[in-house]
C-alpha cells in the first residue's frame, strides 16, 4: 500500500549550467556597470513590512526586500528547562530555517570599486567583500558589525553614512505601517 | 472535566476570558446551544478562505493559501531524473509537508512536529492515490520527457506558516493550487545528454516538451475536517477547538464526487452512519466553495 | 455473486485468527495476534509516572511505538503510531490514572495484508492482558472494494494490491462492559459507531457505506473470538 514511495531517485535541476561570468555583469570597466535590476548602487529594493503575520505567535512579522521574504515568529516567555541552571536573566533562543525553495543569504556588500547596498543573490556571489551593520536607530548605537573581505577606513565610513539614512527610513516604516509599500 | 458544584455562582462572577481559559469545554458548549461559535461562525461554516498563486518567484509553481489564520505556502520545483525501469514513461511527484517552529508554539526548534509526517503521508495518499495503478490527480505519464531516459520529478514542498487548525485541508488546497499554477519549463537536450532549460539564444535546438507546459488535473480532491462533539458537528476547526474536542473526521471528495478518503483517527466520539453522511454532505458543499475559490485564483492569474 | 479469491475464501470469510496472551515475560502485558500470515506482537509497559511534553497531565497518556519488520521508521510508521494512539485513547479510561504514561510497543512480525487492523487487535489484547482499565474493546477489520464492485473482507497482501480501494475500520465491542445507560446511542447500537476509519483509493460514498455494513457484521464474529481468547481476564474484572 505504500506504493512506489521507496528510495527517491537522484535528480538534477534543468537550469542552464553556463554561469554568467563576472565580466558579463560588471562590464569591462569596473566603475561603469549597471545592476541587473536597474537600481543605482546606493538604492535599496522595494521593502515591505507587516507585523502580526502569524496569529498563534506572541509576536510576529513579515518582511520583504524585493524577492527576499522572511517571516519571524516569537513565542514565550516560557519556563526554562528544569535541567538548566537557575539564572537571574532570561534567555533568547533563535532558530533560522530556509524553505527548500528559498534564496539564501543577504547582507550589504561592496562590488568592484563601487559601494553597493542591499545586493541581490547574483551580486552577492561576485562580491569582493561585505559589510553588515545592525543598529538601534533610536539610541544611535551599532549592535552588530560583520565585515568580510578587504575594507579601507574611508569605505567603511561611506557605508556608515549611507546606512544611517537607510535605517531612519526603515525605522519609520516599521512604526508607520500605513506606508507599507514604500520605495527607497 | 465536570464543573465543581456551585460553579454556577463562580461562572456569573467570572469574566469571559477567564471562563474560556478555565472551563474551555463549557465555554464552547455555551455557544453551541445557541448554534454559534466563539468566532461568530455557525457550527457548519468554514472560515474565510483565500488562495494566491505564484507567491514564490524561484519555484515553477506556487500558492499561498489561508483558511482563517491557518496559512500554507506550497511550491513545486521541477527537476529531471532517469525514470525507473519498471515505469519508463512516468515521472514522479515527491510531496513533503513541513512545520517550521514559526508556525506554532507547540513546535520547538530541533524537535520536529509529530503532526508533520502524518499530514505529509495523508497528502501523498490523497494526491497520488497509488492503489492498483489508478492515477490520482496528476497523470504521471504527463511528466515523462524522453521514454526511459528522462522524466520530471516534481518536488512539492508545503510549509505551514501559521498552524491554527484544519492543517490537512489547507495543505491539500495549497497543493492543488500550486499544481494549477505550475508552468513546466521548456527544456531541450544538450550535447552531454542532460536536459536543460531553453534560453532564447539557443533557438536552433528543439524543445523536448514543446507545448506541454501545463498538467491536466483530473478529479481534483477537496477536503473538509469536522469535529464531532456530543451531537454537534463543527466544520473547519481552529487549533483551540481541536485541542479541546478531540474527535476529528476528515472527508476528501474529488471533483467527480468520489470519496477519496474518510479519515477518522480514533477520538472519544463514535461516528454513526448518519454523522458520516452529514460530514460527506458538508464536504460536498465545501468542495464547491473551494473549487470556486481556486477558479477565481486561476482566472486572476490569466488576467495578469 | 461469485468472486474468486486466491486462497479460495468467500468474500466475507476471514483468514484463520489466532491470539495468545502474555507471550512476553518482562512486559506488563503482551499479546500476539495473527490473521492468516499477518502477525503482530504488542507489548504494554506501564503505567509509569509522569506524562510527556504537550500531553495533558490530568489524564493518563498513551504512547505508541511502531516497529516495522525491517528497516527504519518512516512516515507510514509515524502515521500508524498516531492512528493507534488515538484509537487506544478512545477505549481506555484515561481519568483513572492521571499523570501517567502507558507505553504500547507494536512489533510487526509478518505483513501479509490488513496490517494496521491486525496491530490494533493485538494492541487491544495486550492492554487487556496488562489489566489497563478499558471502556470497551476495539475490533479492527479491513474491507476491500474490488474493481468489480464487490466488497471482500480481511484481504491478503496480494489481494490488497489488486483492489480499487480499501477501508480500515475499527468498531467498539461493548458486550462485557460497564456501560451506563445501556449500549444504545440515538437509536443505533453502540457497536455501529466507528472509532477509526482510514481509507485508500477512491470509491463512491455508497460503496463506503457498504464496506461499513459488511465490516460491522464481520467484527461481531471477531469480537466473539477476542472475548473467548481473553475470557479468563475479562471475567476477573
Amino acid at each position: 500500500m505504500a506504493g512506489k514511495g521507496g528510495a527517491t531517485p537522484s535528480t538534477y535541476a534543468p537550469s542552464p549550467t553556463t554561469q554568467k561570468t563576472k565580466s558579463l555583469i560588471f562590464g569591462n570597466d569596473d566603475v561603469d556597470w549597471v545592476r541587473s535590476d536597474g537600481r543605482e548602487f546606493h538604492q535599496c529594493r522595494p521593502a515591505f513590512f507587516k507585523t502580526g503575520a502569524v496569529n498563534c505567535a506572541s509576536g510576529s512579522a513579515y518582511a520583504e526586500f524585493g524577492n527576499t521574504k522572511v517571516i519571524v515568529s516569537l513565542f514565550g516567555p516560557r519556563e526554562s528547562k528544569k535541567a538548566m541552571m537557575y539564572s537571574d536573566i532570561g534567555r533568547l533562543n533563535c532558530d533560522v530555517s530556509y524553505t527548500t525553495f528559498a534564496t539564501p543569504v543577504r547582507g550589504q556588500s561592496c562590488l568592484g570599486k563601487n559601494l553597493v547596498i542591499d545586493p541581490i543573490l547574483e551580486e552577492e556571489s561576485y562580491q569582493d567583500g561585505s559589510l553588515m551593520l545592525t543598529c538601534m536607530p533610536s539610541r544611535y548605537e551599532v549592535t552588530q558589525l560583520t565585515i568580510t573581505g578587504e575594507w579601507s577606513t574611508p569605505k567603511v565610513n561611506e557605508v556608515r553614512q549611507i546606512a544611517d539614512l537607510f535605517f531612519v527610513v526603515l525605522y519609520q516604516m516599521l512604526f508607520d505601517q500605513r506606508t507599507s509599500d514604500r520605495y527607497f | 472535566m465536570g464543573l465543581p458544584d456551585g460553579s454556577g455562582d463562580l461562572l456569573s462572577e467570572m469574566d469571559g476570558d477567564a471562563f474560556r481559559r478555565l472551563f474551555p469545554l463549557q465555554f464552547y458548549e455555551s455557544h453551541f446551544v445557541k448554534s454559534t461559535r466563539p468566532d461568530g461562525r455557525s457550527l457548519t461554516e468554514a472560515r474565510e478562505t483565500s488562495s494566491a498563486l505564484g507567491a514564490v518567484a524561484s519555484a515553477d509553481g506556487s500558492a499561498l493559501v489561508k483558511i482563517g489564520s491557518t496559512t500554507m505556502l506550497a511550491a513545486i520545483k521541477m527537476e529531471v531524473m532517469t525514470p525507473p525501469t519498471e515505469s519508463p514513461d512516468e515521472g514522479c511527484i515527491a510531496i513533503d509537508f513541513h512545520m517550521p517552529p514559526i508556525c506554532s508554539p507547540t513546535v520547538r526548534p530541533g524537535r520536529p512536529a509529530d503532526a508533520a509526517p502524518v499530514v505529509s503521508k495523508q497528502l501523498s495518499d490523497t494526491i497520488l492515490r497509488q492503489v492498483n495503478c489508478h492515477s490520482g490527480m496528476v497523470n504521471l505519464k504527463e511528466l515523462s520527457l524522453i521514454s526511459g531516459k528522462a522524466a520530471w520529478m516534481a518536488y512539492l514542498d508545503i510549509y505551514c506558516l501559521d498552524a491554527d487548525g484544519a492543517l490537512f485541508d489547507a495543505a491539500l488546497l495549497s497543493a492543488v493550487a500550486a499544481f494549477s499554477h505550475l508552468q513546466i519549463p521548456v527544456v531541450s537536450m544538450n550535447d552531454e545528454g542532460k536536459v536543460v532549460v531553453m534560453s532564447e539564444e539557443q533557438g536552433g535546438k528543439e524543445a523536448v516538451n514543446n507545448g506541454k507546459r501545463k498538467l491536466t488535473l483530473s478529479s481534483i480532491p477537496f477536503s473538509l475536517t469536522c469535529i464531532l462533539h456530543k451531537k454537534y458537528i463543527l466544520a473547519d476547526p481552529t487549533a483551540e477547538e481541536e485541542s479541546i474536542m478531540e474527535t476529528l473526521v476528515t472527508v476528501v471528495l474529488d471533483s467527480s464526487g468520489q470519496l477519496v478518503s474518510l479519515y477518522k483517527p480514533g477520538g472519544p466520539v463514535l461516528a454513526y452512519t448518519s454523522v458520516i453522511q452529514d460530514c460527506v454532505a458538508l464536504t460536498r458543499q465545501r468542495a464547491r466553495e473551494l473549487q470556486a475559490i481556486l477558479d477565481e485564483a486561476i482566472s486572476g492569474m490569466e488576467v495578469d | 455473486m461469485e468472486i474468486d479469491r486466491v486462497d479460495g475464501r468467500t468474500p466475507n470469510q476471514l483468514r484463520p485468527l489466532a491470539c495468545s496472551r502474555s507471550v512476553l515475560n518482562r512486559a506488563h502485558g503482551s499479546a500476539s495476534w495473527t490473521q492468516g500470515d499477518t502477525k503482530v506482537l504488542a507489548a504494554v509497559y506501564g503505567p509509569k509516572a509522569g506524562t510527556k511534553k504537550n500531553e495533558n497531565p490530568e489524564k493518563a497518556c498513551i504512547e505508541v511505538i511502531w516497529k516495522p519488520k525491517t528497516g527504519q521508521s518512516g512516515k507510514l510508521e509515524r502515521e500508524y503510531e498516531m492512528i493507534l494512539k488515538r484509537t487506544l485513547q478512545s477505549i481506555c479510561i484515561l481519568t483513572l490514572n492521571p499523570n501517567t504514561t502507558t507505553s504500547v510497543i507494536v512489533q510487526v512480525v509478518n505483513d501479509d495484508g490488513a496490517l494496521l487492523p491486525c496491530a490494533i487487535n493485538a494492541a487491544c489484547a495486550a492492554l487487556v492482558d496488562a489489566g489497563t482499565p478499558l471502556k470497551h474493546l476495539a475490533v479492527a477489520i479491513c474491507c476491500c472494494l474490488a474493481e468489480s464492485g464487490y466488497v471482500i473482507l480481511d484481504p491478503s497482501k496480494l489481494e490488497e494490491q489488486k483492489m480499487k480501494a480499501f477501508a480500515y475500520l475499527v468498531f467498539p465491542n461493548s458486550l462485557t462492559i460497564l456501560q451506563e445507560g445501556g449500549s444504545q446511542v440515538g437509536g443505533e447500537p453502540m457497536e455501529h459507531g466507528i472509532i477509526t476509519s482510514v481509507t485508500q483509493g477512491a470509491m463512491s460514498v455508497d460503496d463506503y457505506l457498504r464496506c461499513l455494513e459488511r465490516g460491522r457484521a464481520a467484527t461481531a464474529k471477531m469480537s466473539a473470538f477476542l472475548q473467548k481468547s481473553l475470557q479468563p481476564l475479562l471475567s476477573d474484572d
